[in-house]
């Protein structure tokens, strides 16, 4: 065919050099002689006439190919014969020369051309309608280009795929895969095939020398079928070849592995896996092996080991970062609640102050839901409820917040209600409640006043007139003149009723309202300051007596009458104006009228006799008095002593008389309620104190009825309500308050009560009598005493500076034995001992906790208070106290030394239970609450308060 | 132990993860950068 080959093809092509051949064909470098373009000429050596069909599938196969790795068919030109395909004209050489000059490639190089290889494989196996099947890949069919690329050529043997694969034509020993031998490696069977066919380079097949099988004899007559597996062992052959450079073994199960020293484990598994004997344990399309080479470097065990290092690096430090997230979200939420309970805590200590005990329990148990466990919030609890608080006596109740301060003010005989004047309304509250009952307009003059006759009814300066109101029916009952001053007789039959400084009087009969009569005043007028919206100077006296027969009033030229309301009428002058008094207090007991009148400077005090209207008696000084008259008599107060006296004798009765100024009082049958320096203070009728508190608020209003006490200040709208209690149930032990003593104990067996001090004894038994009353020997050269409860009974022990003891029996007061030891230390500190503690109790400085084991200090004590003894009862840690003002009392403390509770008068600890001795000669016993019975208490008074 | 402490061990933690992180990243990068041109060499660069 060379010899005969034209210089021309069909008048378009120069035919040029032979590049290549191979069993059909003859590849010419050809021209085309118009474009100057170079081709290659295929020459098929196969006749036109011999193998028509086998040409015109070639052409149908190749003329629609177009990719970049596979050669472009432009014509197809039959020319005396012989059959010629144009196509693209591919510069390099195939890849079998350079193997058989003994290279190989890296296989970096291999990755790549496999690349290009399977995209021109999956091309050709993707064309319709089955695709193509190369059939032939081997290295001498890939041409490496110069741009080091390559081109898969010659598709001499290439089958259109049918819907179940292709017949095979021809194939290459090494390349062809096991089908093509038509032997059958699945699950280990090998059968033998046979078919003809031939051409150079391509072996024929022939018959196998594999293990024979009882398919063999039908297998003889059947073709070879091949599909895409085939194709992709050849292309795996291929790659080993190029790789190793060594041409894979004939039969698959022959071929050598692939040393894992040399290549990298992810190629060698896509070669091998190409070239699987078992083609259905191959790649089942180019496309799944192009996926692998082309993921070789994320398939590659270091890249794996890194993403996974990666991966859990990542994992671990989110975590971690998470957690410390958690962790100081926690903290600050733990914090948060904490923080929120401290201030809960002081809110309700604040309520406290401001005598809402109600609100400060609620305030309390909000800081107890927030921090169970928190100190300050058991304490703010405890202080709330004054569990502790045995004593008998007036307690913070409630506050009432009125819409400004109060002008006036006044309460009910039995204490239920109390009505406040402010601008300008009355304001009608229950005292246990705290609530308004009823708001009624009133005279818009700071000089309005309101006034009870009974429990139920008040008269008030209302708008427009005096209004008589039924609290509990809700109605007014009857109305009159504008009015501001009221004074209602004791009886609660007669209303007086002035009008600013008008210069009369209206007398009206309380029941009916008439008006009975007018006392008028001449030319004479009660003081009004200049502004009367704002302010009531209350130095007016204006009082009727018992029986509403006589009016006293005070005038703005000072001056003082009495004026009589009788039939008879008339008027008195008690004070000349020209004495100057600008303030006056007094009223009507008995047939006296008693009052004080002040000025600076001066102040006087008198009793008339309203029969004789004569002076039975008085005085003047310096100092203010202050006269105050009710049903129960005539009281005065001076400085810092308040007495009632005899109008008659004048025979003076201490009420009161303590060492601070009294500022202002209020008082009933019953109870006097002084206010003097910061402190409140309540005295029963025998003059005996029952409560004190330190109170800051103002308290220019102050009253008292039976078991209620009402407190407030011109310049705040809250008013206080305080209740007296009666803890009688908690009882132990009552004895003469008169009696002189430090300390109260109460004997082990419970038989005996033991008063006693440095100078003193006294013993009682426990239904009150008295047993024995001592004076203790030598008490100047006492060192300290000691009550000893202990299997040898219960006695005093009092220890002398010399070192002498001498202890007194609780049982009869007798002297049970003297010892004598080594002088006490007197130098030494006192320490006691808990489970977990030991507390220091210097004799001058700050008492504190330590640790037993690690010796830290635990927390600093009482500051102020000298510590006398420490008790452990359970978890708690009783500590008690005297202050220089001899007061006691006690503290109990969790196991950090955080108070729980306040134990004010604490005298001893028995057991569990606490004693209390109070200065009304009264011994109260309680036992410890825990926090969940403090809380259960507070739900109970709380569903009470509703 | 106090909520201070605790408050500070989970800021500590949580910028000792920060700090970690920023040091695996440097590691990982430098590290990367190796085994990169060590798989170039052994499958080419990455085609794109």
């Amino acid at each position: 065919m060379e010899n005969e080959m034209p210089l021309t093809i069909a008048g378009t092509y120069k035919v040029g050099a032979k590049i290549g051949s191979g069993g059909a064909s003859v590849i010419y470098l050809a021209e085309h002689m118009r474009l100057g373009k170079n081709v290659a000429l295929k020459a098929d050596k196969r006749t036109l006439s011999a193998n028509p069909e086998n040409l015109r599938r070639e052409v149908e196969t190749l003329k629609n190919l177009s990719h970049s790795y596979i050669p472009q068919v432009y014509d197809f030109i039959v020319e005396e014969g012989v059959v010629y395909t144009v196509m693209d004209y591919i510069e390099g050489e195939s890849l079998d020369k350079p193997l058989k000059r003994g290279e190989r490639f890296p296989q970096a190089q291999v990755a790549k051309w496999a690349c290009q290889l399977l995209e021109a494989v999956v091309y050709l196996h993707g064309r319709p309608p089955h695709g193509i099947l190369h059939a032939d890949i081997k290295p001498a069919n890939v041409m490496m280009t110069p741009e080091n690329n390559i081109c898969l050529i010659d598709f001499n043997i290439a089958l259109a795929l049918g819907a179940k694969g292709a017949v095979a034509v021809g194939r290459s020993a090494g390349y062809a895969s096991p089908e093509h031998y038509g032997l059958d490696y699945s699950a280990y069977n090998v059968t033998r095939s046979v078919t003809a066919a031939s051409g150079a380079g391509t072996e024929s097949l022939k018959s196998s020398s594999a293990v024979k099988s009882s398919a063999e004899s039908v297998a003889a007559k059947k073709p070879i079928i091949l599909d895409v597996r085939s194709d992709i062992y050849g292309l795996g052959a291929t790659l080993y070849h190029i790789m190793t450079g060594e041409r894979p073994a004939k039969y698959a199960t022959e071929v050598k592995p692939i040393s894992a020293k040399e290549y990298s484990l992810p190629v060698i598994r896509a070669i091998e896996k190409a070239m699987h004997p078992d083609p259905d344990l191959r790649y089942q399309s180019a496309g799944e092996m192009l996926r692998d080479f082309e993921r070789l470097r994320e398939d590659d065990p270091r890249v794996k080991r890194r993403k996974r290092a990666a991966a859990i690096t990542t994992a671990a430090l989110s975590l971690s970062f998470i957690a410390g997230g958690l962790t100081a979200f926690t903290a600050l939420r733990l914090n948060e609640r904490l923080q929120g309970a401290y201030a809960l805590a002081e809110y309700s200590e604040n309520a406290l102050d401001e005598g809402d005990a109600a609100l400060a329990v609620d305030y309390a148990l909000q800081a107890l839901t927030k921090r169970p466990d928190a100190a300050e919030a058991q304490k703010a609890l405890t202080d709330a409820l004054n569990v502790y608080d045995l004593s008998d006596g007036f307690k913070k109740h409630k506050t009432i917040e009125l819409p400004s301060a109060p002008l006036y003010m006044a309460i009910s005989p039995g204490g239920k209600t109390a009505a406040a004047v402010y601008a300008y309304d009355v304001a009608v509250f229950d005292t246990e409640t705290a609530e308004i009952i009823a708001t009624l307009p009133a005279e818009k003059s700071a000089l309005s006043e309101v006034e009870y006759i009974s429990e139920d009814i008040i008269i008030y300066a209302g708008e427009n007139g005096i209004k008589a109101y039924n609290i509990s029916e809700r109605k007014g009952l009857w109305s009159g003149k504008p009015a501001t001053n009221l004074t209602v007789s004791a009886d609660g039959g007669t209303v007086a009723a002035a009008y600013k400084d008008e210069n009369f009087a209206t007398i009206y009969d309380v029941k009916s309202g008439v008006q009975v009569r007018q006392a008028e005043f001449d030319e004479k007028r009660q003081k009004v300051v200049t502004n009367d919206s704002f302010a009531n100077p209350g130095d007016d006296l204006f009082a009727l007596n018992g029986d509403g027969s006589s009016l006293g009033v005070s005038f703005a030229d000072g001056s003082l009458w009495i004026y009589d309301l009788t039939d008879a009428g008339g008027q008195v002058k008690i004070l000349d104006g020209a004495l100057g008094y600008t303030s006056f207090d007094g009223g009507f007991f008995d047939g006296y009228f008693a009052f004080s009148a002040s000025k600076k400077g001066s102040s006087e005090f008198s009793v008339i006799d309203t029969v004789t209207m004569e002076r039975t008696g008085g005085f003047e000084s310096v100092n203010p008095f202050s006269a105050y008259v009710d049903s129960s008599g005539v009281y005065m107060r001076t400085e810092n002593i308040l007495v009632n006296i005899d109008p008659a004798t004048g025979e003076q009765t201490p009420i009161v008389n303590i060492s601070e100024s009294i500022s202002r009082f209020a008082r009933d049958e019953e109870h006097t309620l002084i206010s003097a320096g910061n402190e409140h203070i309540f005295f029963d009728k025998n003059a005996v104190v029952i409560s004190r508190y330190k109170d800051e608020y103002a308290d220019d209003i102050m009253l008292i009825a039976k078991d209620t006490a009402v407190i407030g200040g011109l310049n705040s709208p809250v008013i206080r309500v305080m209740k007296r209690e009666d803890r009688q149930g908690a009882e132990a032990f009552a004895y003469d308050p008169s009696y002189e003593h430090d300390e109260a104990r109460i004997s082990a067996d419970g038989k005996t009560v033991m008063l006693f001090s440095f100078k003193q004894f006294r013993l009682y038994d426990i239904n009150g009598g008295v047993i024995a009353d001592v004076s203790i020997p030598g008490s100047e050269s006492l060192y300290d005493q000691r009550y000893l409860r202990d299997e040898n009974g219960s006695r005093l022990e009092n220890i002398y500076y010399d070192g002498t003891i001498r202890a007194y029996s609780a049982e009869n007061g007798e002297l049970s034995y003297e010892t004598k030891g080594e002088n006490p230390d007197t130098t030494l500190y006192e320490e006691f001992f808990t489970d977990k503690l030991m507390i220091e109790s210097p004799l001058h400085g700050t008492p504190a906790a330590y640790d037993r084991k690690s010796g830290e200090l635990v927390r600093e004590l009482e500051k102020d208070a000298y510590l006398t003894y420490v008790t452990q009862v359970g978890e708690m840690i009783i500590t008690e106290y005297i202050t220089a003002d001899g007061e006691r009392y006690g503290l109990a403390l969790n196991e950090k030394c955080e108070t729980l509770a306040r134990l004010p008068y604490l005298c001893d600890i028995i057991g569990d239970e606490l004693v209390f001795d109070y200065p009304n000669g009264r011994l109260r016993k309680s036992r410890l609450y825990d926090i969940d019975e403090l809380v259960e208490l507070a739900g109970i008074r709380t569903a009470a308060n509703r | 132990m106090s909520y201070d402490l605790l408050l500070y061990i989970g800021v500590a933690v949580c910028a000792a993860s920060v700090l970690g992180a920023i040091i695996a990243a440097i590691i990982f990068a430098v590290s990367r950068r190796g085994l990169n041109k060590a798989l170039d060499a052994e499958y080419g660069k990455r085609r794109h």
